[in-house]
C-alpha cells in the first residue's frame, strides 16, 4: 500500500506542509485541542456551548484533582449542509487537517473507524459504568464499529409522521379520534394502507387538492428505509455484517407510492418540489400529511413559519411511520449524533473526558429542550425540565419503536438506489416491479458481495 | 435616420425586451424580495410587506447565524481571490496567447491542439487529483492554491481567446513598428497590446467570475473560516434554513452579485472604448 | 562558472509562454495523471491505494445504467449547444450591436447575470419561475389564464435542463462574439453600407465572416464544457426523473464525490476525457483548426 502521493514529490515543489503542529502538550501543562460540530439547524448551536462548558469542567475537576493539565479547547460550528460537511471532514482528516474532537451523525464511526482515524473509547467507558449505564442502551449500538465503541452519543431523534389535525377534523374526525391516533398506530391498527386511504378520501371529499394528501422528503438519504422497516424488511444481517436489500419489503415500498402518485394523494413530481414549497404546503395547511419527517422539524417549522407550541399542537399531530402490515409495530429511525476522538489527538483521554462532561445531564436537557432533540441519558430523559415537554415526552417514548442505520460503509449508496427506485415509480417511468429488478441489478454491480438480495 | 431604419431599430430593442423578459422578471423577484418580510407574495411576485431587516447582516455579522464571519472578510477573501485569478489569467493567457499567434516553433500545432484537449478533463475528478497534489506541495489551507489551480484551469480558454485576436491584428502596423526601431516585444507591448483590448477584456469578466463564483475549491481546500468567501457565507444560509429564509437569503445574493455588475459595466465600457479608438489598420 | 554558461538563454517567447506552461503542468496535466493513477484503484474516502489493474476501468461495461448516461450526455450536449450556446448567443451579439451602444450594453449585462449569479440562488430562481405550486410565476401567469398547474421540471425535464444551462452558456458565446464584432473595422462596414447593403446582407456579407473563427472557437469550447458540466443539473433535476438527465459528469459527481468511489469515478472520469479528446479532435480537422490556426502570422508575407 502506498500513497499516490509519493509520486508527485518528483514534481520537486516545496513540501512545506502547513498546519500548525496542533496540542502538543505546552510546558505549562496546556493541551490545545479543536473540535468541530454542525447544526446545521442553528438552534443546535449548543452543541457547541455543551462542548465549550465540558471542558471548563474538566479543568476545574483537574484542578481540584492536583492534575496540572488543561484544556483549551476550540470549537467550529457549521451550518453548511451534513453532507457538505462530511465530504469536509474526508479531505480534512486525509490531510491532517481534522479536528481533535468530530462530532456528526453516527455513521461518521463506519466510515472514519475503519479507516483508523478515530480512537477507540472502550477502556474509557469501561471505567465509567455508572455513565454508560445512564446513556440510553440502543444509542451505544449505533456508535460501535467491529466491536469497539468509537464514539459517545450526543443527542438524539426520531422520524416520525406528520399529520394536520385540522384537515382530518373536516374529514369528520372526533377530537378523541384524533387523539387516540397515535396508540392505534402503536398497536398495528392504523397502517401506511390506512394513511393511504385517508389520503385519498381528502382528496376525494376535495378537503385538500389532489395530489394534496401525502407530501415527503425529496431526496436521499436513510429515511426512505423507514418504509422498507415498516414493511417487515431488514437491512443488515447481524452475523455477516452485510447489508441486505428485502425483495418483499421493497416491493411492498415502492406499491405504496405507485398508489399514492395513481390514488392522487401524491404528485409524481414531488421528488423536484423545492423544500420551502413542501414545508410551506404542509405547515400551511394544503397538505393533509407529511410522511418523512423527524422531530427535529417541529422547531425548524416553528421558527421559519412563526408558529408558537400551542397553536403547533392544535394544528399538527406526529406519530411514528405506520406498519405496512395490521397488527405490526410501527418504526421509527433515529440517527444519533455523536462525537468521537481523533487518532492522533495529542490527548485522546482529555478529549474523552471533555465529550463526557459535555452530557451532565443539565446541558444534555438544554441542548434538547432548545433543539427539539431527544436526550441521550435517561436520567435526563426523566428530569421534571425535560417532561414538561409534552412533545419531548411523547417522542422519547417512540424510541421503543427505532431503528438504527447500518455503519456501513456502502449503505451510501443502497440508499442512492432505494431513492431512484421509488423516483422512477412515482414519475411513472417504472412498475413497481421494474423497479425492484432495477434495484436488484444496479445494486449488484454497484455493491457486488456487499450486498446480499433477499 | 430614415424610418426604415427606425422601425428596424425599434424591432430588434423589442425583440431583445422579449428574450431578455423571464431573466428580469427572476432578478426582480431576487431584489424584492431582499426586503420582503413573510412569504406571501402578491401579483406572484410583490412582497405583500416590506422590511430592510434581511439587510441586516451587512452591519450585525450575528444576523446571518451565529459563527458565521464578517460579510466583509468574506467580501473581501473573495475579492482578493477573484482579483488574483484575473491579473494572473490576464497576463499569461495575454503573453502565451501572443506567442501562439506570432511564434513558430516546433511543436507549436500539437501543444495548441493540446491546450484545447485539457479542456474536456472534467474538474469533478480533478477534485480529489487536486487536492492530493496541493496537499504534495503544502498548498492546502490557503486561497493560493485555490488561485493557482483556478488560473490553470483558465488558460486554456484565454490562450484561445487571445491567439485569435491577435491574429486578427494586421501584420503591418507591427511592421512599421519594427521599421521604427522597436524590439518584439516592444512592439507587442506599444502597438499589438492596446489593439486586443476587448479580447483582455472579455478573458478578464470570465476569469473573475470563475473566481468570484468558486464554491467547492474554497470549501474543500481550506479549513478556516477565515477563509471564507462570499460563496462559502452564502451556501451556510441556504442549507441550514430548509430555504426558509428567502429574504436574507436573496439579500446576501444581491450583495454578491452587486459587485459584479459593477465590473460589468467598467468591462463594457472598455469594449467600446476600444471600439472607437483602436484599429485603425 | 562553467556550468552557468550551459544554461541556455531562454528566448523571448519562451520567457512569455513559460509561466502559463507551468501552471498548466502542475495543475492541470499532473492532477490529470494522478487522475489517471486513480482509476487503477478501488480508492474510497480513506484515500487509501490498492491498486486493482483495469477492474475499474471496465465496469462502465457491467454498469446496467451507463448506457442511458451516455445517450443523455449526447442529447444534452448537442441540444444545448447548437439552440444556446451558439445560436442564441449569435442573435444576442448581433442584435446587441445592433442597435445603439448604451441599449446594447444593458442587454448584454442583462445576460451576463446569471453566469454571475451563485449558482444555488440562480437555480432558486428558476424554482420561483418554475415551482409547481401557485407559488411558481409560469402557474400564476397560466392559471390567470385560466390554465392548470405544471410542474415543467418532471413533465419536460430537458426543456429546463437545456434553457437553465443554455442561459448562463449563452453569454460566453455574446461576449467573444459581441468582441470580435467590433474588432471589425470601421471603415469596412463604412463601405457596406456606402454600398447601400441591407442591414441583412451586412450581417452576412461583413459579421459573420469576420466571427467565423470565434464561432468555431465557441462551438469547440463550449462542447468541451458541457461535457464535463453538471453543476445545474445536479441542483434542478439531479438527474431525473429516474435518469432522464443523468449525464456522464453528474454520474462521475455521484458516484466520486456524493458515494466516494473515487477509484471508480476516476475510471468513468477518464472515459469522460476519452470522448471530449475524441470530440475535440473531430472538430480540429472538420473545422479546419490545425490549418487555419498554424501559419504564425509572423511568417506570412503579407
Amino acid at each position: 500500500m502506498w500513497s499516490p502521493g509519493a509520486l508527485l514529490l518528483l514534481v520537486g515543489a516545496a513540501a512545506c506542509t502547513s498546519g500548525p503542529a496542533s496540542g502538543e502538550p505546552a510546558r505549562d501543562g496546556t493541551v490545545t485541542l479543536t473540535a468541530w460540530t454542525i447544526g446545521p439547524e442553528p438552534s443546535s448551536y449548543t452543541r457547541k456551548t455543551n462542548l465549550v462548558a465540558g471542558a471548563e469542567r474538566v479543568n476545574r475537576a483537574l484542578g481540584a484533582a492536583g492534575d496540572r493539565r488543561r484544556v483549551a479547547l476550540a470549537v467550529d460550528f457549521a451550518t453548511t449542509s451534513n453532507d457538505a460537511y462530511g465530504k469536509k471532514l474526508v479531505f480534512a482528516f486525509a490531510s491532517d487537517n481534522a479536528p481533535d474532537i468530530v462530532c456528526g451523525g453516527h455513521e461518521l464511526v463506519g466510515q472514519f473507524a475503519a479507516a483508523g482515524r478515530l480512537a477507540p473509547l472502550d477502556r474509557f467507558l469501561a471505567a465509567r459504568p455508572a455513565f454508560v449505564a445512564d446513556v440510553f442502551p440502543v444509542l451505544w449500538g449505533s456508535v460501535r464499529h467491529d466491536r469497539r465503541v468509537y464514539g459517545v452519543p450526543q443527542d438524539n431523534e426520531v422520524r416520525v409522521t406528520y399529520l394536520r389535525v385540522d384537515l382530518l377534523r373536516r374529514l369528520g374526525w372526533s377530537e378523541a379520534a384524533v387523539r387516540g391516533l397515535p396508540a392505534r398506530v402503536a398497536a398495528g391498527d392504523f397502517t401506511l394502507d390506512d394513511l393511504a386511504a385517508l389520503a385519498e378520501q381528502a382528496v376525494a371529499r376535495r378537503v385538500v387538492a389532489r395530489s394534496s394528501g401525502i407530501w415527503h422528503r425529496t431526496r436521499t438519504g436513510f429515511d426512505w428505509f423507514e418504509l422498507l422497516l415498516a414493511y417487515g424488511g431488514r437491512l443488515e444481517d447481524p452475523a455477516t455484517g452485510r447489508l441486505i436489500l428485502p425483495r418483499r419489503a421493497t416491493l411492498d415500498t415502492l406499491r405504496l407510492f405507485d398508489r399514492l402518485t395513481d390514488g392522487g394523494a401524491t404528485p409524481p413530481g414531488m421528488m423536484s418540489y423545492p423544500d420551502r414549497t413542501v414545508y410551506a404546503g404542509f405547515v400551511g395547511g394544503d397538505v393533509l400529511a407529511y410522511l418523512t419527517g423527524g422531530s427535529w422539524h417541529k422547531l425548524e417549522w416553528q421558527h421559519a413559519f412563526a408558529i408558537d407550541d400551542a397553536r403547533f399542537a392544535s394544528e399538527i399531530i406526529a406519530i411514528p411511520i405506520p406498519a405496512g402490515r395490521r397488527g405490526q409495530p410501527p418504526v421509527s429511525v433515529s440517527h444519533p449524533f455523536a462525537c468521537m476522538v481523533n487518532a492522533d489527538a495529542p490527548d485522546v483521554e482529555l478529549a474523552f473526558r471533555v465529550i463526557e462532561r459535555s452530557l451532565d445531564p443539565d446541558l444534555d436537557i438544554a441542548h434538547a429542550l432548545g433543539s427539539s432533540h431527544l436526550v441521550v441519558r435517561r436520567s435526563s430523559g426523566e428530569s421534571a425540565a425535560y417532561r414538561a415537554d409534552p412533545f419531548l415526552r411523547e417522542m422519547i417514548g417512540l424510541l421503543r419503536f427505532t431503528h438504527f442505520a447500518p455503519n456501513h460503509t456502502k449503505l451510501l449508496r443502497l440508499q442512492r438506489i432505494l431513492y431512484d427506485a421509488i423516483r422512477g415509480v412515482e414519475v411513472g417511468v417504472l412498475t413497481p416491479e421494474e423497479a425492484l429488478d432495477f434495484m436488484e441489478r444496479v445494486a449488484r454491480a454497484r455493491l457486488g458481495d456487499d450486498v446480499v438480495v433477499e | 435616420m430614415s424610418g426604415a431604419a427606425l422601425r428596424n431599430r425599434a424591432l430588434l430593442i423589442a425583440a431583445l425586451v422579449l428574450l431578455a423578459l423571464p431573466i428580469a422578471a427572476a432578478y426582480l423577484w431576487l431584489v424584492l424580495a431582499s426586503f420582503g418580510r413573510g412569504h406571501e407574495l402578491t401579483w406572484g411576485i410583490f412582497p405583500t410587506s416590506y422590511t430592510t431587516d434581511n439587510w441586516r447582516f451587512l452591519w450585525d455579522a450575528s444576523a446571518a447565524g451565529r459563527d458565521v464571519p464578517s460579510v466583509w472578510l468574506a467580501t473581501r477573501n473573495s475579492v482578493v481571490l477573484a482579483v488574483s485569478i484575473m491579473v494572473l489569467d490576464v497576463s499569461l493567457a495575454t503573453n502565451a496567447g501572443y506567442v501562439f499567434s506570432r511564434w513558430t516553433f516546433r511543436g507549436r500545432g500539437p501543444l495548441l491542439a493540446f491546450v484545447m484537449v485539457l479542456h474536456a478533463f472534467p474538474s469533478v475528478t480533478l477534485l480529489v487529483s487536486l487536492f492530493i497534489v496541493l496537499l504534495h506541495m503544502g498548498l492546502l489551507d490557503s486561497l493560493w492554491g485555490i488561485v493557482l489551480v483556478k488560473v490553470a484551469l483558465q488558460l486554456p480558454f484565454g490562450i484561445f481567446v487571445m491567439k485569435g485576436f491577435f491574429d486578427s491584428v494586421p501584420w503591418e502596423s507591427e511592421m512599421s513598428a519594427l521599421m521604427d526601431g522597436c524590439t518584439r516585444l516592444g512592439a507587442y507591448r506599444r502597438v499589438i497590446l492596446p489593439q486586443v483590448m476587448p479580447g483582455i477584456a472579455s478573458i478578464a469578466i470570465f476569469s473573475f467570475l470563475e473566481g468570484w463564483k468558486e464554491f467547492l475549491f474554497v470549501y474543500a481546500f481550506t479549513f478556516d473560516k477565515s477563509s471564507w468567501t462570499l460563496s462559502l457565507y452564502l451556501q451556510s444560509i441556504l442549507s441550514r434554513t430548509g430555504g426558509a429564509q428567502y429574504g436574507l437569503l436573496a439579500a446576501v445574493a444581491v450583495f454578491y452579485m452587486l459587485p459584479v455588475v459593477f465590473f460589468f459595466l467598467f468591462a463594457q465600457k472598455q469594449l467600446s472604448r476600444v471600439q472607437l479608438g483602436g484599429v485603425k489598420g | 562558472m562553467a556550468r552557468r554558461r550551459r544554461i541556455p538563454r531562454l528566448r523571448p517567447w519562451q520567457l512569455l509562454l513559460l509561466p502559463a506552461a507551468v501552471l498548466i503542468a502542475l495543475f492541470y496535466l499532473l492532477p490529470a495523471v494522478v487522475n489517471l493513477v486513480l482509476a487503477f484503484s478501488d480508492m474510497d474516502y480513506t484515500f487509501d491505494y490498492h491498486f486493482v489493474g483495469g477492474a475499474s476501468l471496465v465496469r462502465p461495461l457491467a454498469d446496467p445504467m451507463f448506457g442511458v448516461v451516455l445517450r443523455n450526455t449526447a442529447v444534452y450536449v448537442v441540444t444545448t449547444l447548437t439552440l444556446m450556446n451558439v445560436v442564441a448567443a449569435l442573435v444576442l451579439a448581433i442584435l446587441t450591436t445592433e442597435v445603439p451602444e448604451r441599449v446594447g450594453s444593458v442587454f448584454r449585462v442583462l445576460w451576463l447575470l446569471p453566469r454571475a449569479t451563485p449558482s444555488v440562488v440562480y437555480v432558486l430562481m428558476w424554482f420561483f419561475l418554475l415551482d409547481p405550486t401557485d407559488y411558481g410565476l409560469v402557474n400564476r401567469v397560466a392559471g390567470s389564464l385560466g390554465g392548470s398547474n405544471y410542474d415543467l421540471l418532471t413533465s419536460h425535464p430537458w426543456a429546463v435542463v437545456v434553457l437553465m444551462n443554455g442561459c448562463v452558456g449563452a453569454s460566453m458565446g455574446m461576449v467573444v462574439f459581441t468582441a470580435a464584432i467590433k474588432s471589425i473595422p470601421p471603415q469596412l462596414i463604412m463601405a457596406a453600407r456606402v454600398d447601400g447593403a441591407t442591414a441583412w446582407q451586412r450581417i452576412r456579407h461583413v459579421t459573420l465572416p469576420a466571427i467565423a473563427w470565434p464561432v468555431m472557437f465557441v462551438t469547440v469550447y463550449q462542447t468541451l464544457s458541457l461535457l464535463t458540466s453538471y453543476e445545474y443539473i445536479l441542483l434542478s433535476t439531479d438527474g431525473g426523473p429516474f435518469y432522464q438527465t443523468e449525464v456522464l459528469s453528474l454520474y462521475v459527481f455521484h458516484n466520486a464525490i456524493a458515494d466516494y468511489e473515487l477509484g471508480y469515478g476516476a475510471a468513468l472520469s477518464i472515459g469522460l476525457m476519452a470522448i471530449g479528446t475524441l470530440v475535440a479532435l473531430i472538430y480540429w480537422r472538420v473545422f479546419g483548426l490545425g490549418a487555419r490556426s498554424l501559419p504564425a502570422r509572423i511568417e506570412v508575407d503579407r
